[in-house]
C-alpha cells in the first residue's frame, strides 16, 4: 500500500492513533519500525515522557529549596523517618544531588536532544527534502532502540543501592571516579557495576552510540536523498539546522565517549585516568596508581558539552524559522546569511569549549583565545536572531499557537544569549562561575528558548502527523501561563547568581556550615517565588497534554496543507504513507516563496510547477 | 518502497549512500581516538616516569606487518570483485581474515605476558638505595627518572624494577627475579631473586591497567582497537559467507559492500599505524 | 573534452574499475604495501637512535603520518574521492587537531601558582 493513489484530503485520523502505513504485525509497525515517521513519533513520545520526568525531579528540588526540611507535598507522608532517601518525606542531601544530576542528564540527553533531533529531524527532514525515507532505515531503528535502552538504564539507576548518579550532569572527576563506591560512602553496599555513576556511564555510551547512528543517517540522507531540483540553497532552513546539528553530534560526541570509557576503566579496572596522585577520599589515601588528570575529563566533556548547546538550540532555530515563514506570509529575510550563520556556529562551536574552564587556572594566552572565539560565536547567533526578527516586519502575521511560541522564542532566546556574553569574559566568569546566574543563562536558552521552539514545532506539524489540528484555545491556555511562569522561574536566578548563590546548594545553602551563606541571605527569599512559578508552570502543561491526546479524536480535520505552507512535507498525503509521497516530487523554487507578486494565492509551494516563475 | 542510490552513484554527488555513511562513521572514529590520544598526551605530560620500550617490540612489529598485509589483501579482495572474479575474492578475503586472526592471537599473547609480569615501585629514593647493591649484583634493569632516557629531573624521583615472582608474596615482602639490562622486557628469570619489604614499596603488581597510567592507556587504546579488529572480522566474515549469493544477484552491490568493509578495515590499520610507535617505541 | 571528464567523474571510481586496473593499479597497491613495510622497519630502527625524547616523537609521528597518508590516499582511495568527503574529512582532521593541541596548550599555559 506504499505510495499509491492521489493526494486525498485528510483521510487520516478516522482510526484514532492507527497509522495508515501499517504493514505486517503490530510489532513491526510500532516497535521495530524502520519507517522514519514512526521512528520520529517513537522518539517524540519517549522524549516527552522523559522531559516530564526530568521536570518532576526539578519540581521536587524546587520544593526542597523553597521549604527546606519540609516533607514533599502529596507523596511525603508515605516515607518513614528511617528512609535513606526521603527521611520523613523530606529530601536527603544525596537524593537532592541525584535529582540534580539526573535532571540535567535527562533533560539534555534524554529529553530535548531526542525531541529536537530524533523526533523532528526524523519526521520532518526526509519529507522536507522529498525523500522516501532515511538512507539507512534499519540503522535508524537501531538508533532509537539504543536511545530507549540507554534511557531505561538511566532510570533503572534510581533503583540500585545508593541511588542514581550524584556528581552533577557533568560528572566531573575525580569526584565521579570515586562516587558511588565504598571509598566515598563506606556505609552503603554498592554493586561494582550496578551503581549510580557506573550505570550513568554505560547509559551515556548507549546514548552516544544512538546519536552517532542518527547523525550518520541524517547527513547521508541530506546529501544523497534530496529530491530532484532540491539544490542546497533550496533546502528549508530547518534542514540546514539539522545538518549542522548532525555534524556537531557526529564529531563532538566521540571524545566524550572516549572519556566515558576511561571513567569506566577508572571505576571498573582501577585505573587512574582522572585520579591524581595523592588523592585522599574519606580521610584515607586512595589506593590507586595516581598520575591522572581531572582537567582531562573537563576538556573531553566540554569538547562535547559546548557543541551540545548548539545541538540544543539549532533545531529550535530551524523550527522557529519554518513557523515564522508560514505565519508571517513573507519570505524569510536573509536566507543565505541564515545558512552561513548556522554553518559558522557549527564550525566555531568546536573552538570555544574551554570557556567552561576558566576557573581551572588557565593562563592568559589560552583564556584570551577562548574568550575571542566565544565572543565571535555570538555574531552568527545574533545574525540568525536578527534575520528571524526582521522576517516579521511588514508581514501579515497569523497569530496561531505555533506562531505565539515561535515569536516568544525570539526575546527569550535573546535574553539567554545576551546574559551569556558576560560569561564569555574570564574576569567576570571567575565571579559568576557555578552560580545561579549561569543556571539562569542556559535555562533561558534551553527552556523558554528551545522548549518553546519545540512546542511550536509540535503545534505546527501535528496536522501533518495526525490529520487534525490541535485546539487553538487550549494552545493559548498553554502558552500564556507558560511564558509568564518561565520568566518567574528564571529571571530571579540572575539576581541570586549575582548575589553569589551557588548552583549546587542543598537547602538553599542554609543548613550546612557555610560562611558564604551570610553574604547571599538577602537573595535566598526568591526561592519561594521561583518554586511557586515552577509549580504553576507544571499546571500550565496540563492543557498541552490534554490537547495532545484529545485532539487525536476531537481536533479539527484538515487537508494536506492546512497552514498554506510552501515546503515539501505539506505536499505529502496526510498522514504520509510508507514511502511518503503519492507522486514524484520535485523542488521548483526556494523554500519560502510567500506573497510572490503576480500570483492569486499568497504562497507558491516548492512542488508546484508554475510557468514563468523561476527560483 | 526503494531507497535510491544504495548501489549506484547519485549523479550530482558521485557517491552511493553507504560510502557517505561509512566515511561519516570513520570521521566520528577519528574523534573517538582523538579523545584517547589527547588522554595519552595528558597522562604522559603528567607522569613522573614514562616507560620506554616497555612492550615487546618484535611482537608489535610482527603485528604491524600482519595488519599492513591484511590491508593489501583487503584491497585485492575488492579488486577481485570489481574484476568479477569470485574465486580470487574468496582467496583474498580469507587471507584478510587470517591476518585478522593472527593479529588477535599475537595481541592476546602480549596481554597474557603483561598479566604474569610484576613491577615494583619503590616508596622513595632512600628505600631504593637500600637494595641498590643487591640489584646491581643481579644486573637488574632499573627504571628511573633520575638519569638516562626517561630522565625528568623536575619530578618526584621514581625507582622501579620489573620481573617474575620468585617464590611469591608474603604479608610483608615480595620476592622477585628482576629483569636484566640486556634481556629487555623479557628474560631475567634465570638470575637470582630479591626480597623487597613491602614497607619500602609504593605500589606493586602485574602490569594490568591499574598498575600505572601508561598501562591504563596502553590497554584502553589497544583493547578498543582489538574490539575494532574483531568487529571488522565479523563483518568481513559475513561478506565472505553470504557473498556468493549477492555476487550472483548484483556483483556491484557486493563490490560496494566490500569497499565499505574495506574502508573500515583500512581505518583500523591506520589507527594501529599510530598506536605502534606511540605505545611501543616512544 | 571537459564534458567527457565530468561525465567520467560522475560515473565515479567504482564503475571505472576496469580502466583503472588495466593500467596496473594492482601493482601500484603492492608498491604502496612495500613502502609501508619499509617505513615500519625504519620507525623501529629510529627508536633506538640516541636522539632524545623530542627527536623520537618527531621522527615516529612523521613516519606514522606518512604511512597513514599512504593508507588513506591509496588503499582508502581518498585521492580519488569526491569533494563532499574531502570537505568533511578535512574538518574532522581540523577538529581533531583542535582537540589535541588546544587542550595541551591549556595544560601548558597556566596562571602563576596554579598547577
Amino acid at each position: 500500500m506504499s505510495g499509491t493513489g492521489s493526494i486525498p484530503a485528510g483521510h487520516g485520523g478516522a482510526d484514532g492513533g492507527g497509522h495508515p502505513h501499517a504493514r505486517g504485525s503490530v510489532w513491526r509497525t510500532y516497535v521495530f519500525s524502520t519507517d522514519h515517521k514512526m521512528i520520529g513519533i517513537q522518539y517524540g513520545l519517549t522524549s516527552l515522557v522523559f522531559m516530564l520526568l526530568g521536570f518532576f525531579l526539578m519540581l521536587a528540588m524546587r520544593w526542597q529549596l523553597a521549604y527546606p526540611g519540609q516533607p514533599l507535598p502529596l507523596i511525603g507522608k508515605f516515607f518513614s523517618p528511617q528512609n535513606p532517601f526521603l527521611p520523613g518525606g523530606a529530601m536527603s542531601p544525596d537524593l537532592y544531588n541525584s535529582f540534580g544530576a539526573m535532571h540535567g542528564t535527562i533533560m539534555i540527553f534524554l529529553g530535548v536532544v531526542p525531541l529536537a533531533f530524533g523526533a523532528f529531524g526524523n519526521y520532518v527532514v526526509p519529507l522536507q527534502i522529498g525523500a522516501p525515507d532515511m538512507a539507512f532505515p534499519r540503522i535508524n531503528m537501531a538508533s532509537y532502540h539504543a536511545y530507549l535502552w540507554g534511557g531505561v538504564l538511566m532510570l533503572a539507576s534510581f533503583l540500585v543501592p545508593g541511588g542514581a548518579a550524584k556528581s552533577g550532569w557533568t560528572s566531573y572527576a575525580p569526584l565521579a571516579s570515586v562516587a558511588d563506591t565504598r571509598a566515598l560512602a563506606p556505609s552503603t553496599v554498592f554493586h561494582p557495576v550496578f551503581n549510580g555513576q557506573t550505570m550513568w556511564l554505560i547509559a551515556m555510551v548507549l546514548l552516544i552510540t544512538s546519536s552517532l547512528l542518527g547523525a550518520v543517517n541524517f547527513i547521508t540522507t541530506i546529501i544523497q536523498l534530496r529530491a530532484k531540483g532540491m539544490s542546497w540553497m533550496r533546502l528549508p532552513f530547518f534542514v540546514w539546522a539539522q545538518l549542522v546539528t548532525a555534524f556537531l553530534l557526529l564529531l563532538a560526541f566521540p571524545p566524550l565517549e572516549a572519556a566515558g570509557i576511561m571513567q569506566l576503566m577508572d571505576r571498573l579496572a582501577g585505573t587512574s585516568f582522572f585520579v591524581l596522585s595523592g588523592l585522599y577520599v574519606g580521610g584515607k589515601l586512595l589506593e590507586a596508581s595516581g598520575g591522572g588528570s581531572p582537567i582531562l575529563w573537563q576538556h573531553l566533556f566540554w569538547f562535547l558539552g559546548h557543541p551540545e548547546v548548539y545541538v540544543l538550540i539549532l533545531p529550535g532555530m530551524g523550527i522557529v524559522c519554518e513557523v515564522i515563514a508560514v505565519n508571517s506570509r513573507k519570505p524569510i529575510w536573509g536566507y543565505r546569511p541564515l545558512v552561513l550563520a548556522a554553518i559558522a556556529i557549527g564550525f566555531l562551536s568546536f573552538m570555544v569549549w574551554a570557556h567552561h574552564m576558566y576557573l581551572t587556572g588557565m593562563g592568559s594566552k589560552v583564556s584570551t583565545f577562548f574568550q575571542t572565539t566565544t565572543v565571535l560565536i555570538s555574531v552568527p547567533s545574533v545574525i540568525i536572531l536578527t534575520a528571524l526578527l526582521i522576517s516579521l516586519w511588514g508581514g501579515a502575521i497569523r497569530f496561531t499557537t505555533p506562531m505565539l511560541f515561535a515569536a516568544a522564542f525570539i526575546p527569550m532566546f535573546g535574553l539567554g544569549g545576551l546574559t551569556g556574553l558576560p560569561l564569555a569574559f574570564n574576569a567576570i566568569d571567575l565571579a559568576l562561575h557555578d552560580t545561579y546566574y549561569v543556571i539562569g543563562h542556559f535555562h533561558y536558552v534551553v527552556a523558554p528558548g528551545t522548549i518553546f521552539a519545540l512546542f511550536a514545532g509540535i503545534y505546527h506539524w501535528y496536522p501533518k502527523i495526525t490529520g487534525r489540528r490541535m485546539s487553538e484555545f487550549l494552545g493559548r491556555v498553554h502558552f500564556w501561563p507558560s511564558l509568564v511562569c518561565m520568566n518567574g522561574i528564571f529571571l530571579p536566578m540572575f539576581l541570586q547568581g549575582m548575589a553569589g548563590v551557588h548552583r549546587r546548594w542543598y537547602d538553599g545553602g542554609g543548613t550546612i556550615a557555610n560562611p558564604t551563606y551570610e553574604l547571599v541571605r538577602g537573595a535566598i527569599h526568591w526561592n519561594e517565588f521561583m518554586s511557586i512559578s515552577a509549580f504553576l508552570l507544571a499546571a500550565a502543561q496540563v492543557p498541552f497534554i490534554v490537547n495532545l491526546f484529545v485532539s487525536l479524536w476531537r481536533g479539527e480535520r484538515v487537508g494536506d496543507n492546512p497552514w498554506e505552507a510552501t515546503t515539501l512535507e505539506w505536499a505529502a498525503p496526510t498522514p504520509p504513507p510508507h514511502g511518503n509521497f503519492a507522486m514524484p516530487v520535485e523542488a521548483h523554487r526556494g523554500p519560502y516563496e510567500y506573497s510572490v507578486p503576480g500570483h492569486e494565492r499568497d504562497f507558491l509551494p516548492q512542488w508546484e510547477a508554475v510557468k514563468g516563475s523561476g527560483t | 518502497m526503494e531507497i535510491p542510490y544504495t548501489v549506484h552513484e547519485r549523479p550530482d554527488t558521485g557517491l552511493w549512500n553507504a560510502k557517505v555513511g561509512v566515511w561519516l562513521f570513520l570521521a566520528s572514529e577519528v574523534m573517538l581516538f582523538g579523545g584517547l590520544f589527547s588522554a595519552y598526551i595528558f597522562l604522559r605530560i603528567g607522569a613522573d616516569y614514562w616507560p620506554h620500550h616497555a612492550l615487546n617490540v618484535p611482537l608489535g612489529l610482527t603485528n604491524t606487518i600482519v595488519l599492513i598485509t591484511s590491508s593489501i589483501t583487503m584491497v585485492l579482495a575488492w579488486v577481485s570483485v570489481k574484476m568479477r572474479d569470485f574465486g580470487q575474492f574468496r582467496f583474498w578475503m580469507s587471507a584478510t581474515l587470517g591476518c585478522g586472526c593472527l593479529f588477535v592471537v599475537i595481541k592476546s599473547i602480549e596481554y597474557r605476558d603483561k598479566f604474569s609480569h610484576y613491577g615494583v615501585v619503590f616508596r622513595d629514593e632512600a628505600a631504593f638505595r637500600k637494595y641498590e647493591p643487591e640489584l646491581s649484583a643481579l644486573g637488574a634493569n632499573i627504571k628511573t627518572n633520575t638519569e638516562g632516557h626517561g630522565a625528568r629531573l623536575d619530578r618526584t624521583p621514581h625507582f622501579e624494577i620489573a620481573g617474575h615472582l620468585a617464590s611469591g608474596v608474603t604479608a610483608d615482602a615480595i620476592e622477585l627475579a628482576p629483569d636484566r639490562h640486556e634481556g629487555g622486557a623479557k628474560g631475567g628469570a634465570h638470575g637470582g631473586a630479591l626480597r623487597v619489604a613491602l614497607a619500602d614499596v609504593a605500589r606493586w603488581g602485574v602490569f594490568a591497567p591499574r598498575y600505572s597510567t601508561y598501562y591504563a592507556i596502553y590497554f584502553t587504546l589497544t583493547g578498543l582497537h582489538a574490539l575494532h579488529v574483531l568487529g571488522g572480522m565479523v563483518v568481513l566474515f559475513y561478506f565472505l559467507v553470504t557473498g556468493a549469493k549477492m555476487f550472483a544477484a548484483d556483483p556491484e552491490h557486493l563490490a560496494n559492500r566490500v569497499e565499505v568493509g574495506g574502508l573500515f578495515w583500512h581505518f583500523v590499520d591506520l589507527v594501529w599505524i599510530f598506536l605502534f610507535p606511540v605505545l611501543y617505541l616512544l | 573534452m571537459a564534458e567527457d571528464r565530468a561525465s567520467s567523474e560522475r560515473r565515479g571510481f567504482g564503475e571505472r574499475a576496469r580502466d583503472i586496473f588495466a593500467h596496473g593499479w594492482s601493482r601500484h597497491y603492492i608498491q604502496v604495501f612495500l613502502y609501508l613495510l619499509a617505513l615500519t622497519i625504519l620507525t623501529v630502527l629510529a627508536s633506538y637512535l640516541p636522539i632524545g625524547v623530542a627527536g623520537h616523537v618527531f621522527i615516529a609521528l612523521l613516519i606514522a603520518a606518512i604511512k597513514a597518508g599512504l593508507v588513506a590516499a591509496i588503499f582508502m582511495h581518498l585521492l580519488h574521492e569526491k569533494v563532499v568527503i574531502h570537505r568533511f574529512m578535512a574538518f574532522t582532521v581540523l577538529f581533531f587537531l583542535a582537540l589535541v593541541f588546544l587542550s595541551v596548550l591549556a595544560l601548558k599555559n597556566t596562571v602563576v601558582g596554579a598547577q
